[in-house]
């Protein structure tokens, strides 16, 4: 298990959120993976410490927003997630690369759904997520010229 | 850049120089203008070199040690001559059109006077001013200033302008023919003045032979900052070597004004959020990593440091304990992936601006100019012969290096008091969306499980131990790789001493320091327990003044209560008449008589009312005090 594949559960539900609750939910749990996967990745390799530890502080920040979502039922997410265990042969760089991707839907995905939230507190709290995630696919992407817009 | 008191302190002695050696003798207008400014400056002089002592100015120190008692010779020498100077000054009146202020050696004299007021103000913004002009220091300058060592390098600075400004004030009393400028009081009272100067000078001189360390003690005396905020400082395209030394420092010590500043104010409600936290445990491990780098980068065979076996042997100690340390960071900016502390987004001064020391640090260690702790930029370390080719670049590397740990274990302690009392005040959450499935909480956020807690302050504990490691490595690291140690080394080694209290202001009169109010209940009560950190005094006078404010609130409102007085009963008039006027007695005059029960005074449990009904009271109530 590379810890990879599992990523694509959490993006899957990224995507197929189709209500708010949805979404707030799914990418809480997406920046709860993110931050698991990078924490696992920090002592991997020495060049690449510094944009994981950095990626898994984001990512806990954007969890805490879309936590206190009013839209974002409290309690547990019931929702069974796969665990996350990064093999100690998996690359480095393929799970920055996903990871990447990972946190650029994120980007795309919540400031869509922020425009249409109902409350002042899921616009401000998908707002920051968004962010957040921007910020995380800025940390981990190779090329430096990739923009999130569209 | 701050400015330092050596910056004044060289001034006004330019100044001095420049003043003294005018070779011709001042006109009449000159010369009377130059009394008045002669005055000033030993007036201010005076007071400089008495104002951060720690022992009380109005007699004799109790102790008979000779530098303790040369100092005090020395200091009194100075105020006697500005005394003396005053004195013929008065004698001139206040006519201000027969003077010159303009002439070059009046201008200069004014000048020096001026810089030395500022130095004083310098030092004075290490302390706090309480009523009545009461000082507790509130930087790690503090116990540096009243230090015996630089308080004497003071005094002896003072005591060299003395030097220079006796012999050239003594010409004031030469009488000119045809000329009447300084009536013969005025030059008596010069003559008296010069003469306590040049005591001043030989007492002083007396002080410094039996003083040990001056060198250093001179050292740490110019390098004093004013207690600000050094200005934001962030990394240019194309640093070099040298420059980013400069950044690491400057940034080091930005960050730890900033974090000792905000700890003080921190009581008053402010909530520090995790992601404060995280964020400064993060940048604090990160730094570190970059610090082990550059310690590993050093020990390389290209590197000037490879020539000195016990330099190499301390640098593997010192990257050991970097290692160490940025792992305990690492292992706190982890504890707050659970952790929560409130709803809050804002960051701390501190948290929001420790990125700048991780791109200093950084891009000390890489060899991309624009480094930045991104994958993209995450490349190669720089060349080893970069750091460790020439012994000064080495040096200041390992300073600049010595002043980022040394900023990370301020904050680590600071850190770490915060989060015990976030513990304490029960401020310390958990996302509920993080429990085991079988903890179905119906709210976001539940209180951290106290072994969790438990587990995070010994995080903290760990950091601090480890950061203090690293810190004691390099500060072995770099005398082993240079003999002189720096003023960071200094310092730290000065302020081991505890946060002085200065009870008395250098400007506050005589009747005034005896109408001086104790410190409050709270204030003292820590005094007594040996706290002299200047965040929990200040908080202790916050309560303090507070209560006065609530016991003087309430006060205000009883006396508005006419029919009070009718209801509390005459002096003397029964067994219990010490209790009148006591809040319980009086909600007990409307509780039902029913109830066969009186409400006793807190003082009165030993003496019960002799016609009181006697009923158990649980040791609760009786514990309990009406407010």
């Amino acid at each position: 298990v590379t810890g990879v594949a599992e990523l694509d559960f959490f993006a899957a539900r990224v995507r197929q959120s189709a209500s708010l609750p949805e979404l707030l939910g799914a990418g809480s749990d997406a920046f709860e993976a993110i931050r698991s996967v990078a924490r696992a990745c920090e002592d991997r390799t020495p060049e690449l410490f510094a944009a994981f530890m950095m990626a898994a502080g984001t990512a806990t920040e954007a969890r805490n927003a879309l936590t206190g979502a009013p839209s974002l039922p409290p309690g547990h997410s019931g929702t069974s997630s796969p665990g996350l265990l990064v093999a100690a042969a998996a690359d480095v760089d393929d799970v920055a690369d996903e990871l990447a991707d990972l946190a650029g839907l994120l980007a795309r995905r919540l400031p869509d759904v922020a425009a249409e939230a109902p409350t002042a507190g899921d616009r401000v709290a998908c707002h920051d997520a968004a962010l957040a995630a921007a910020e995380i696919h800025q940390l981990l992407t190779r090329d430096s010229g990739e923009t999130l817009t569209g | 850049v701050r400015p330092s008191l050596g910056d004044f302190l060289a001034a006004a002695s330019r100044h001095i120089d420049a003043a003294t050696g005018y070779g011709e003798p001042l006109p009449p207008k000159a010369m009377r203008a130059a009394l008045r400014e002669v005055t000033r400056l030993l007036t201010v002089m005076a007071r400089f070199a008495s104002a951060f002592t720690l022992h009380d100015q109005a007699g004799p120190p109790q102790s008979l040690e000779v530098p303790a008692r040369a100092d005090w010779d020395a200091r009194t020498g100075l105020r006697r001559a500005a005394v003396r100077m005053r004195v013929a000054a008065s004698v001139l009146g206040g006519n201000d059109d027969d003077r010159d202020y303009d002439h070059p050696a009046v201008a200069h004299l004014t000048a020096a006077a001026n810089c030395l007021a500022a130095g004083h103000d310098l030092l004075q913004t290490h302390f706090s001013v309480g009523r009545f002009g009461s000082r507790h220091g509130t930087s790690p300058w503090a116990p540096v200033i009243t230090s015996a060592p630089v308080n004497h390098a003071l005094l002896a600075d003072m005591a060299g302008y003395a030097h220079r400004i006796a012999p050239w004030a003594i010409q004031l009393t030469v009488p000119h023919p045809h000329d009447e400028a300084l009536p013969p009081p005025a030059r008596v009272a010069v003559s008296r003045a010069c003469q306590l100067l040049r005591a001043a000078e030989a007492a002083c001189w007396a002080a410094t032979r039996y003083q040990h360390a001056t060198a250093d003690a001179r050292i740490l005396l110019r390098a004093i900052p004013a207690n600000t905020a050094p200005s934001r400082h962030t990394p240019g395209p194309e640093e070099t070597v040298p420059g980013l030394c400069v950044g690491t420092i400057i940034t080091a010590e930005r960050l730890r004004y900033l974090t000792r500043a905000f700890a003080i104010r921190s009581h008053q409600q402010v909530t520090v959020t995790g992601a404060t936290r995280q964020r400064i445990a993060q940048g604090a491990a990160i730094t570190g990593h970059c610090s082990e780098l550059i310690l590993r980068s050093l020990a390389e065979p290209a590197s000037q440091l490879s020539n000195v076996p016990d330099a190499m042997a301390a640098l593997a100690r010192a990257a050991d304990a970097a290692a160490q340390a940025w792992a305990r960071w690492r292992a706190a900016a982890h504890a707050w992936d659970t952790f929560a502390t409130g709803v809050s987004k804002q960051l701390t001064p501190a948290a929001a601006e420790i990125g700048d020391l991780v791109l200093w640090v950084g891009r000390l260690a890489h060899r991309d100019p624009a480094w930045s702790p991104a994958r993209r930029h995450g490349g190669l370390l720089r060349e080893p012969a970069e750091l460790g080719g020439r012994h000064d670049t080495t040096t200041t590397v390992l300073v600049a290096l010595q002043y980022a740990a040394d900023a990370l274990a301020d904050i680590a302690e600071c850190e770490r008091e915060s989060v015990r009392s976030a513990a304490y005040s029960h401020g310390l959450f958990v996302p509920t969306r993080l429990l085991p499935e079988d903890q179905d909480v119906p709210y976001r956020y539940a209180v951290a499980p106290r072994a969790n807690i438990r587990a995070l302050l010994d995080t903290y504990d760990a950091a601090v131990q480890a950061s203090h490691q690293a810190l004691t490595a390099l500060d072995s690291l770099a005398s082993a790789a240079n003999s002189s140690p720096s003023v960071l080394t200094a310092l730290r080694a000065a302020r081991s001493q505890p946060m002085p209290y200065l009870p008395h202001g250098d400007t506050v009169p005589a009747w005034l320091r005896a109408r001086q109010p104790q410190p409050g209940k709270v204030e003292s009560a820590l005094r007594n327990l040996a706290i002299s950190e200047p965040a929990l005094l200040a908080r202790a006078s916050d309560i303090d003044e507070a209560t006065r404010h609530l016991i003087g609130e309430a006060t205000a409102i009883t006396q508005r209560r006419p029919h009070l007085a009718e209801l509390q009963p005459k002096r003397g008039a029964g067994p219990a008449s010490d209790m009148r006027g006591h809040p319980a007695q009086t909600a007990a005059k409307d509780s039902p008589r029913a109830t066969g029960q009186q409400v006793l005074p807190p003082n009165a449990e030993s003496r019960p009312a002799p016609n009181a009904v006697k009923h158990p009271v649980s040791p609760v109530r009786r514990q309990a005090r009406p407010t």
